[in-house]
């Protein structure tokens, strides 16, 4: 009956080790019939005998034959088992199990093409060699659990795999046993050298998984005195620059550093084996020695094409003096590119849309059921984007927060940040809002979606916070805080039809304004309440007519927002400066650059108080809005400033149609420039505006704006959503 | 049972009730404190890392040794003294 599994044993005067090694080997308790393969290449010293003593299957090859990729690929032909467990013949398995262990591996997975095991070192090996092999085996399940390595085809790990390809690739026949039906595919190559390291990368590109087995140990270990140490090393760095194409780091800062960190391993390793003190002094000036050898070996074999031939010869400890680099076939699994003339693609599994990839297929917004108890206090979870100190919108998400702490219910504040624009953590965050935006909000700020719990209401105030709260779990509702169209922030792209599916989410919307809850009910069939903004009283005092310098027009210019249609204002501006020249625009809002056809001064992105100032300077205000009107309108107004806006129902549904708060100026620059210099003309009608604006502003207040929210939230939770 | 018993059982039920929901929401409040400190611990768990990773904490660290090494001999050499 043919054997199922063959142990093959390469051996040439290896009389050392061998009996013991077959002797554990014939000690195997497997439930498979086992084959022992020796292949042999000019023995002098009583190998052939002790293999025949152990009923081994010998054959043997002449001297000059002997490659040991060859060698092993002769062993496969010959061997009678499906699977083939290779050793050194100094490499004893260390206990009954051990083949046992290996087979056991092939069950992991049906893909599986090799298995290999930890080697032990024998008793006598030195403490470096001790800790370097107890720590290299315990990359693969910590050392102690079976560990599957199979090359991953997402983005994310194919860059590690190029990062760190030896976690996937090593593989070692002195220990590792072969599925045939692979080897067929992919055999052992012609090299010189580390055959095995060249097996496990084509194996592993090819798409086969490999497998760690604790179990499967074996003792084995070389000592070398120094000199040989290096020329050892020389030889396998060689090795790995011809099959994997390894080159080790030279530098002097690095190698020491390396060298150093090496030293510290064994440091450590001693101290647990319970050597402290000056008794570590010699060993870790040993350890110093010998990694510093290993790293010259390592330096000079993986440049060994530079290296005269003669040279190489003298430092080869099997005494070669050739460099044959192995050309590995690109695996398709790895293949950046099928066009030679395209640019490589940085692979990044961080994409920036990932969160739209995992929104769709789309999805009902999750929410628990509930009886409709509006009972505060509310647990209110806000998810906001990262913020720009002196951003508005995020100031009146900060204020609302703070009313609904102020009628004492709970919230916390969780930052979505996909384009990885905030590198501060939640406590700095926190301490902006109250430094920066609003004093005394209490809330905790915790970044990202991924610790969120639990919440009455979850509430999304940007749309791409949309897409994380619409799944949320746990909450009894959830609520979109819209302060404008945000559709149309952007040109036709995917950015707008993303922005556009969040309206089509069927959030319950609280909407800045009226004109902004009409679109949401009207064009996208979303139950809409709304709120009106407050202003601050405080920072934005009025003043009146006396101490307004005739020709300043303060201007708000943020370029950065387009909606705010800066150029149109400029268009009007430079119409009123041919009518008169002395009139002196001040620009404020943006950190762009402008260039005009009319003298103007800039202040770019200043704070509240110094706006304040400019605003109570001023003898007209310009202030444009697209889709939701400015709180830079409200603030002007509070100051007692005469405000030219743009006419529309966005304006007009907010700050009256009639023209009785703030002028309302068609979209040219003619008709722009005729309303700010009657303005400028007409002091009496346009500080008795003012005075109406700031009346107006007055009934305002910030607690109004609370009390709305706080209604509306509790509609909310009153009325639980209707479940499709 | 009179109509004024009901009622008292009624608002002490209320009041429980208001009891629990603040507990819940004092509780709520502590759990995302304790969220926000673990994400700082991770988040200066980090930094170490990274400096710890870097050239220059590597190649100053003799200095660090030095000093410690330094300091250790000035106590022991106060302690003799003392």
């Amino acid at each position: 009956m043919a054997a199922a599994v063959t142990v093959a044993i390469p051996a040439y005067n290896g009389a050392r080790y061998l009996d013991e090694v077959l002797a554990a080997v014939r000690a195997q308790r497997v439930g498979a019939d086992v084959e022992l393969l020796v292949i042999d290449s000019g023995s002098t010293d009583g190998t052939l005998e002790i293999a025949a003593a152990h009923g081994a299957r010998v054959h043997s090859i002449p001297k000059a034959e002997f490659s040991h990729g060859g060698t092993r690929n002769l062993a496969m032909q010959l061997a009678e088992g499906e699977h083939v467990a290779f050793l050194t013949q100094d490499a004893t398995p260390a206990h009954d199990g051990w083949l046992a262990a290996m087979l056991e591996g092939f069950a992991a997975a049906e893909d599986v093409a090799l298995v290999f095991g930890p080697q032990e070192p024998r008793p006598d090996a030195s403490h470096m060699i001790k800790c370097e092999m107890e720590r290299h085996f315990a990359t693969w399940g910590g050392g102690t659990e079976l560990d599957v390595q199979r090359l991953g085809r997402t983005a994310q790990e194919v860059a590690e795999y190029r990062r760190f390809p030896g976690r996937w690739t090593f593989f070692s026949d002195v220990n590792g046993c072969v599925a045939k039906a692979a080897w067929r595919e992919i055999p052992y190559r012609p090299v010189a050298y580390a055959e095995d390291q060249l097996l496990g990368r084509e194996m592993i590109e090819a798409g086969y998984a490999k497998v760690f087995h604790p179990r499967a140990a074996v003792i084995h270990s070389h000592d070398y005195p120094p000199a040989q140490f290096l020329r050892r090393y020389f030889d396998e760095f060689r090795s790995l620059r011809e099959v994997l194409d390894h080159i080790e780091v030279a530098h002097p800062v690095y190698t020491p550093l390396t060298i150093r960190g090496l030293v510290g391993h064994d440091k450590r390793w001693l101290q647990r084996q319970g050597v402290q003190g000056r008794d570590l002094v010699r060993p870790l000036a040993v350890s110093a020695r010998h990694h510093g050898i290993r790293q010259l070996g390592a330096i000079v074999g993986s440049r060994a094409d530079r290296v005269p031939r003669p040279l190489r010869r003298a430092l080869s400890l099997e005494g070669r003096d050739s460099f044959t680099p192995y050309d590995v076939p690109e695996s398709p699994l790895l293949a950046s590119t099928t066009q030679p003339d395209s640019r490589p693609v940085r692979l990044d599994a961080g994409w920036d849309y990932d969160f739209i990839t995992r929104a769709y297929p789309s999805r009902e917004i999750a929410t628990v059921p509930h009886a409709g108890d509006a009972g505060g206090p509310w647990r209110v979870a806000w998810v906001v984007p990262p913020w720009r100190i002196g951003s508005g919108g995020h100031t009146t998400i900060f204020r609302l927060i703070r009313q609904l702490e102020l009628r004492g219910h709970s919230n916390v504040i969780h930052v979505f940040d996909p384009f990885g624009h905030n590198s501060l953590p939640g406590s700095e965050l926190r301490e902006q809002i109250r430094e920066q935006f609003v004093p005394g909000v209490e809330a905790e700020v915790l970044l990202g979606v991924e610790d969120f719990d639990s919440a009455d209401l979850a509430m999304a105030t940007e749309w791409t916070t949309a897409f994380p709260v619409r799944d949320l779990p746990n909450c009894r509702e959830k609520g979109y805080l819209v302060q404008d169209i945000e559709t149309e922030f952007f040109a036709t792209s995917a950015q707008r039809i993303w922005a556009e599916e969040t309206y089509r989410m069927g959030y319950r919307c609280v909407a800045y304004t009226p004109w902004m809850a009409d679109i949401l009910r009207d064009d996208y069939g979303l139950e809409s309440h709304w709120f009106e903004c407050g202003t601050d009283l405080d920072v934005f005092p009025f003043a009146g007519e006396e101490g307004r310098e005739g020709e300043i027009i303060a201007v708000y210019a943020r370029r950065e927002t387009p909606r705010r249609a800066v150029d149109l204002a400029m268009a009007g501006l430079a119409v009123l400066a041919q009518r008169r020249p002395a009139i002196r625009p001040v620009l404020f809002g943006s950190r762009q650059k402008s260039v005009l056809p009319f003298a103007a001064e800039d202040l770019g992105v200043v704070a509240p108080r110094r706006l304040s100032q400019l605003y109570r300077q001023a003898s007209v205000g310009l202030v444009f809005s697209l889709t939701t009107h400015s709180l830079v309108a409200h603030e002007m107004m509070a100051s007692g400033l005469p405000v030219v806006e743009l006419e529309g129902d966005n304006v007009g549904s907010a700050l009256g149609a009639s023209g009785d708060l703030v002028a309302l100026a068609e979209k040219r620059p003619d008709d722009i420039a005729d309303h700010v210099e009657r303005l400028l003309d007409d002091r009496e009608a346009a500080a008795a505006m003012a005075r109406r604006a700031r009346a107006f502003v007055e009934e305002r207040t910030w607690e109004r704006a609370g009390d709305q929210l706080e209604g509306a939230l509790r509609e909310f939770l009153a009325n639980p959503r209707r479940r499709g | 049972m009179s109509s004024n018993d009901w009622e008292q059982r009624a608002l002490a039920a209320e009041a429980a009730l208001e009891e629990v929901r603040a507990e819940r929401a004092r509780l709520w409040q502590e759990l995302q404190r304790l969220q926000r400190e673990r994400q700082e611990v991770a988040h200066l768990q980090g930094v170490v890392r990274h400096m710890e990773g870097s050239v220059s904490w590597k190649v100053t660290e003799p200095l660090r040794a030095a000093k410690t090494l330094a300091i250790r001999v000035r106590r022991q050499l106060e302690q003799r003294q003392g």
